[in-house]
């Protein structure tokens, strides 16, 4: 029916929105300090696999996913090092450790290759108000990690308006020499929040592998993390915009599934490329409207190496 | 009310009664002359590629012996195995060049991988039409549709790029997306060819396109090696000796002498990243015409990307892009023949992440240095927090 | 009074020196400070007093010297340090972030605030400390959206409530009207007032003379006096500021050069820095042929802008330019008129170092024959003309392809003035062309601008260095504050009155 049809579908949107939400808000707290991990995508599969494998190891989705945070901490903590540390290009060891990240988890995932999860992220009913006609069985039937994913962006806006160290984290981004200047120590904190998007990012790979793929085959992260970092930029760097990015990304994708079966003339694909057009328009309009002000709306310093003095 | 009070609290000026003599402290600076840079990029990949093949035993239960046997025969060793890499080289050498050319001028085009998807796209229309036409006239012309298509898909990025100041990076490579998708709809759509083998594969192109065979020997590699080739030295040339080459040369060193030198400097950032995009459209085409003859995702295998960091390592010198381009085509070609005795095609892009990381090291290295400064202890207290 | 130091002084300096390669910036200088004073430190460009104060502030470390603070000795290198102990430092460009409102500048790494906070405590705090320091500014507006002034009044604060004792001030009216300048000026004697020490590097003498307490000035790296403000007038100032050295001085040239028809026109030029500060007032004059006209004048007072409008780098907000007649816009217009240009950042913008002299000779003429052949450039003919040019201005290697950036800089001005006074000019300008080189390399430059002169181009000089205009120019213009302040003929020109109208003062 039309209708479990679209219940379905806006269900299976939100879920599988849900690793794109926590990867791009971990690379946004990243990029508020003025650094872009390119490889995202990378430290996704990082997590997914090691998510996959311990959750296989000991039963537990829980540690599947705790590991998984571990691990994209670790891996991004080296591109960190790489490429703050020592002032290499960004997009070469990115893309590099793009390279060394599916050449590692594809070899060790090979004797893997479409195996089911073994615990998998259990879905929720919330009380009361998953029963609500058609709107329950659609937004309040998820996933733990589902509902706590949205607490992220949340939890970023808060920390960015509200926190002194948010400001602190900003100015960073924005005047890496004032801050320095002010006594925050710009080097560390770069390197914290990369370990610190990296976990994210890392717990969205398992999050993928956990609770929306729910097996593992080679490169099962698919581009998602490619699609978070998208959607940083879609966002103007506001994490309010962030959720919007992501349910706007997951439910295009859906709609294309959605289109191919109710037998719509367009084709999947448009629905496929339209936020990757969106994005770049999005851009490129938000450059237009800010050219009076002479200010871009990406933290000043972005990808720019920090020398002290 | 006094003032003094709250100057007090703000200030966090605490007198001592000697000063500590400053600690001696690590720093990583810029150096003031950079080391010749070519030397330390090519020679710290060179290093990185022989580190990586003699760990590559560890990496899989194949024996060393059969290992090194086989990425022998996969690129030196057979003509098979030699057409191999050539084949390999031929898109990879224009995808080279299409991230080179813009980066002469610290341009990033990162949408390769779309310029060739939308150039064998194009290429593929176009000879939809001219099935009844010989093959001289079939073949320029779905080159040149190629080049066409790539440019005009790397035109809005550019555009942006010149006038409104927003990085080339993200649009160039959110277009990769799009250009995928375009591609699918018509390789599963319109022009759609149900294949024995499965995967998806749009009708042939007619047979006048193929590239066909330049046969030395036992060697067969298709003609497009030739443009493969000569056309890094084309540019070469053309950057050497010609007036366009002086202005790329002269305004990617400094836009600010370019322009004092009366040069239009929109005007060439903008005819280099379309010269990218139409080369990246080439390599689509020269793909498509030389070895898959039918439209589909895999008429790019990372190409793009994999040109862009030879361009990056090659410092945006073609003659360099050349000659990495090959030794690259060499390591996939290997990574090919690896496969057969078991060892995952994987680890060959793991061995080529670790090869990367080599390089930048290595330019990191030519430009900085360490330097032990007298950072200073302060001996006083310091005002601000960690934040 | 001397600069012996005790320990009632706020800020000592003792035996500072600050060398950059050959260039000694600041020569064993020592100097101090009081508590509660508005010390100015005057001194035109190369003075010194800039890379001093940056020494004491944290932003340099000296090769020399040492420095107390508050009768404590203090390390240094470090503006973090600098700060804690209490020396703080406003540049002519600020460290604020722009797009961070007032408020949240403010905060930046404070300690004093909160860490869960919100934008009504940071405005509060921000009107607390406002009050605190008499600083006029609105705590909610986002820094880019505020005029130079009030930019500047949000450095000022945030570096008094960072702790400063000491407040440094880089030629802080540069970027202000007349208004705030004012403003800032009675601003800054309450500071004082209340125990701030405020040091106020300047070339202005008229606002030194009304605001500060000691003045001592600076000449070539070195201090000549510090005297109480009593002492002082402006006649006496300016004489220190600009008095003839005894130092070699170029002898007079031909003043009995009759200048030709006008090549170059500029009427009623007007114009505002890129920060939007007003620059440049309807400024007019005329430069003809076999003549050049110097102007002088300390830099930041419109020099940079009518530069680079003259050489077509920028449009005039009002006004307009003519060479030989034709009204000219851009760069294009330029070269097309014949105008060459010897900018003053020559290893930046006149020439590309990290290219080889044959690549950067042939800059200005890559375009025509011989050297263009129908798109390509011929490397023999390219080179053919760097060797001529490498020939008529002696320059120490004869290879061609050597790279600029391995030639001194003696070499590479050499090299750059070679090329554009070339006798197909018509207007020559020439901006700072001696700076930074040694004796014999300086005296070189100055011969080839007089010889292109005697073959008929037209020279526009520019220039802070008194002596060097005196010793080329047939006509002298000064420059103070984007107006043209006074004009002389090489035979009139009166260094003491030229002094004078350089810091501001009317003679």
């Amino acid at each position: 029916m039309n209708d479990t049809l679209l219940v379905d579908s806006i269900a299976s949107a939100i879920s599988s929105s849900t690793a794109v939400l926590i990867a791009a808000t971990g690379e946004l707290l990243v990029e508020k300090t003025g650094v872009y991990n390119i490889a995202l995508e990378g430290v996704m599969l990082v997590g997914a696999l090691t998510g996959f494998l311990v959750d296989l190891w000991t039963g537990s989705w829980m540690v599947g996913l705790l590991a998984a945070g571990a691990a994209g901490a670790l891996y991004a903590l080296l591109y960190g090092v790489i490429t703050i540390l020592f002032r290499t290009d960004l997009i070469v060891v990115g893309v590099a450790l793009i390279l060394i990240a599916q050449g590692v988890t594809n070899t060790l995932g090979t004797s893997h290759v479409g195996q089911t999860t073994r615990s998998v992220i259990p879905l929720w009913n919330v009380p009361g108000l998953s029963n609500i006609p058609f709107i329950g069985p659609a937004i309040f039937r998820q996933s733990v990690v589902t509902y706590i994913a949205i607490l992220l962006p949340l939890g970023a806006i808060f920390l960015y308006s509200r926190t002194r160290h948010g400001l602190n984290m900003r100015s960073i981004g924005e005047n890496p020499e004032t801050a320095d200047t002010s006594g925050i120590p710009v080097i560390g904190w770069r390197l914290f929040y990369t370990a610190l998007g990296g976990l994210f990012a890392g717990v969205g790979g398992a999050v993928i592998t956990l609770g929306i793929v729910k097996d593992w085959v080679s490169n099962v992260t698919a581009g998602e993390g490619w699609i978070a970092f998208a959607v940083v930029f879609f966002s103007g760097w506001q994490p309010g915009w962030i959720i919007v990015g992501a349910y706007f990304f997951g439910a295009l994708s859906v709609l294309g599934y959605v289109g191919q079966a109710l037998g719509w003339p367009i084709s999947s694909q448009f629905f496929t490329i339209l936020p990757y057009i969106g994005t770049v328009l999005v851009m490129i309009l938000r450059a237009w409207l800010q050219r009076r002000r002479g200010q871009v709306s990406w933290p000043a310093a972005l990808g720019l190496p920090f020398y002290r003095g | 009310m006094s003032v003094e009070p709250a100057r007090r609290v703000l200030s966090n000026y605490t007198p001592v009664t000697h000063a500590r003599p400053p600690r001696l402290r690590w720093r990583i600076e810029r150096r003031a002359q950079p080391l010749n840079l070519s030397l330390f990029r090519f020679g710290a990949v060179f290093i990185g590629i022989i580190l990586s093949l003699a760990a590559a035993p560890l990496f899989t239960t194949a024996s060393p012996r059969s290992l090194y046997d086989a990425m022998w025969s996969g690129t030196f060793g057979t003509a098979t195995g030699l057409a191999n890499v050539l084949t390999i080289a031929i898109p990879l050498l224009i995808a080279g060049l299409a991230a080179s050319i813009p980066y002469r001028l610290q341009l990033w085009n990162v949408g390769i991988d779309g310029q060739i998807y939308i150039g064998a796209w194009a290429a593929t229309g176009i000879s939809y039409h001219l099935t009844s036409q010989r093959s001289f006239v079939i073949i320029p012309i779905m080159f040149l549709g190629a080049m066409i298509a790539g440019a005009l898909w790397i035109l809005i990025p550019a555009l942006a790029r010149v006038y409104l100041g927003v990085s080339e990076v993200i649009p160039t490579f959110l277009m990769n997306f799009v250009a995928l998708g375009w591609l699918m709809y018509w390789a599963t759509g319109p022009w759609y060819a149900p294949s024995a083998a499965g995967g998806v594969f749009a009708i042939a192109i007619p047979p006048q396109a193929d590239l066909g065979n330049l046969n030395i020997g036992s060697l067969a590699v298709d003609w497009g090696i030739l443009l493969a080739v000569s056309l890094p030295i084309l540019f070469w040339a053309a950057n050497r000796f010609t007036r366009w080459g002086y202005e790329v040369t002269m305004i990617g060193a400094s836009e600010k002498a370019g322009r004092y030198a009366g040069m239009n400097v929109r005007r060439t950032l903008i005819a280099a990243m379309l010269s990218g995009g139409a080369l990246g459209g080439l390599a689509g085409a020269l793909n498509l015409m030389g070895s898959s003859y039918q439209l589909g995702p895999g008429v790019t295998n990372n190409t793009g990307f994999n040109g862009l960091i030879i361009a990056v390592l090659a410092g945006a010198n073609e003659l360099g892009v050349l000659v990495l381009g090959l030794v690259y085509a060499v390591l996939l070609s290997a990574g090919d023949a690896i496969q057969v005795v078991g060892a995952s095609a994987d680890m060959v892009f793991a061995v080529i992440g670790i090869t990367l990381i080599f390089g930048t090291f290595g330019e990191a290295y030519a430009r900085l240095h360490l330097v032990r400064t007298r950072a200073p202890e302060p001996s006083l207290a310091e005002t601000g927090g960690t934040g | 009074m001397t600069a012996g130091g005790h320990a009632a002084d706020a800020l000592t300096l003792r035996g500072i020196e600050k060398r950059f390669g050959d260039l000694v910036a600041v020569k064993e200088l020592s100097l101090s400070f009081r508590a509660g004073e508005v010390h100015a430190l005057l001194g035109e460009n190369g003075a010194g007093k800039t890379t001093l104060m940056n020494v004491a502030a944290g932003f340099l470390t000296p090769d020399q010297g040492e420095i107390d603070v508050g009768g404590q000795p203090m390390s240094f290198g470090s503006p973090r340090v600098a700060l804690a102990a209490g020396i703080g430092m406003v540049h002519q460009h600020f460290r604020l972030v722009e797009k961070f409102t007032v408020a949240e500048n403010l905060a930046i790494g404070a300690t004093d605030v909160s860490q869960v906070t919100s934008t009504h405590q940071l405005v509060e705090r921000a009107s607390k400390l406002a009050e605190r320091f008499g600083v006029d500014i609105d705590a909610t507006q986002p820094v880019w959206a505020l005029s130079e002034g009030e930019k500047q009044r949000v450095e000022i604060l945030r570096t008094l409530s960072r702790g400063a004792k000491v407040l440094i001030l880089d030629e802080p009216t540069a970027v202000l009207s007349t208004e705030e300048a004012e403003h800032l000026c009675t601003n800054l004697r309450m500071m004082a007032a209340e125990g701030t020490t405020v040091v106020f590097i300047s070339h202005k003498l008229p606002e030194v003379l009304s605001v500060a307490d000691r003045i001592s000035v600076m000449r070539h790296g070195a201090l000549l006096a510090t005297k109480d403000r009593p002492d002082c007038t402006v006649e006496s100032l300016s004489k220190l500021m600009f008095e003839e050295l005894d130092a070699v001085r170029e002898t007079l040239r031909h003043r009995q050069r009759k200048g030709g028809g006008e090549v170059l026109r500029v009427s009623h030029l007007s114009a505002r820095t890129e920060r939007g500060v007003p620059a440049l007032h309807d400024v007019s004059f005329s430069v003809n042929q076999n003549e050049i006209v110097g102007i002088v004048g300390v830099a930041g007072n419109g020099q940079l802008e009518l530069v680079h409008m003259v050489t077509g780098h920028r449009r005039p907000d009002e006004g307009e330019i003519t060479i030989g007649g034709k009204l000219v816009q851009d760069i294009r217009d330029t070269l097309r008129a014949g105008l060459a240009y010897i900018p003053e950042d020559r290893k930046g913008t006149g020439l590309i170092p990290s290219q080889s002299i044959w690549r950067n000779a042939i800059m200005r003429n890559y375009h025509e024959a011989p050297v263009n052949r129908g798109g390509v450039i011929s490397g023999s003919e390219a080179r053919t003309l760097a060797a001529e040019l490498i020939d008529r201005v002696d320059l120490s290697t004869k290879d061609t392809a050597v790279l600029v950036q391995q030639l001194s800089g003696g070499n590479a001005q050499k090299l750059l003035a070679g090329r554009e006074l070339d006798h197909r000019r018509r207007v020559v300008v020439a901006v700072n062309p001696t700076q930074g080189l040694d004796v014999r390399a300086a005296s070189a430059v100055r011969d080839a601008l007089d010889d292109a002169c005697e073959k008929g181009l037209a020279v526009l000089l520019i220039s802070a260095d008194l002596d060097e205009v005196l010793g080329l120019a047939d006509r002298i213009l000064v420059l103070y504050e984007g107006k043209i302040a006074g004009e002389f003929n090489a035979e009139e020109a009166d260094r003491d009155r030229i002094g004078l109208l350089m810091g501001g003062a009317t003679p």
